[in-house]
């Protein structure tokens, strides 16, 4: 399926981009992490975390939208 | 538990000094409140690497951070006896020595302020998506990391 990643603070200086549309396979936020890790070293060597409908994925949370926030450490206040 | 319409925390540029008298004031109708608690976040100018930092420019995923705010505010009615709290974050270029963060908590006695202050700040540092991008004098940046 396809999704949107949206990056957020340092990931837009990493990826160049604000957002960008990847082809992927998996069903849940721990799968989909392995994924983008296995196809591109930025997301291997970084701290993230990921976000579908304003909430933090993680382990078996099934991706059930067609955006996700892919987020560095926050850095407010 | 006093519900709450979901807000918008964000404030374009630096937060005036202003806001915060008039934030006070406009609590003096509320004649139940006894103690008033106020976090203020001011740009630091901070040097690293031999280079001064003249500004912070912060960015956000803006609805989910109005939509974790109110989680944690709703958090903080329930755990503690505050009678009302406001949060604005600025969003955008803030100068150094300009105020960022505003962080205000009403009760009727010292203590409800005195412990939900501190939960709330670092509530909101740690789980609001806000990305704060520090520029330097040569306009060279680097991304802001929170200790």
């Amino acid at each position: 399926m396809e999704i949107t990643f949206k990056y957020h603070g340092r990931f837009t200086d990493l990826f160049e981009k604000k957002k960008e549309i990847l082809s992927v396979k998996s069903r849940t936020a721990e799968a989909l992490r392995k994924e983008l890790e296995g196809v591109d070293v930025r997301f291997r060597e970084s701290v993230y975390q990921l976000a579908q409908n304003n909430k933090i994925i993680t382990g078996n949370d099934p991706i059930t939208a067609a955006e996700v926030d892919v987020f560095p450490p926050f850095s407010g206040g | 538990m006093k519900e709450q319409k979901i807000k918008n925390i964000f404030i374009e540029g630096p937060i005036p000094p202003e806001k915060i008298a008039t934030s006070i004031a406009n609590h003096q109708s509320k004649i139940g409140i006894g103690a008033h608690n106020i976090f203020l976040g001011q740009v630091r100018a901070d040097e690293i690497e031999g280079k001064k930092v003249t500004a912070i420019e912060f960015s956000a995923q803006q609805e989910m951070a109005n939509a974790v705010a109110h989680e944690i505010r709703e958090a903080v009615f329930e755990k503690y006896p505050v009678h009302c709290m406001h949060v604005y974050h600025s969003i955008g270029k803030v100068g150094v020595g300009e105020l960022c963060f505003f962080v205000f908590v009403s009760s009727g006695h010292r203590d409800g302020v005195f412990e939900s202050l501190p939960f709330l700040v670092n509530e909101i540092k740690a789980k609001v998506p806000i990305f704060g991008k520090e520029i330097f004098e040569d306009e060279t940046h680097q991304w802001k990391v929170n200790k």
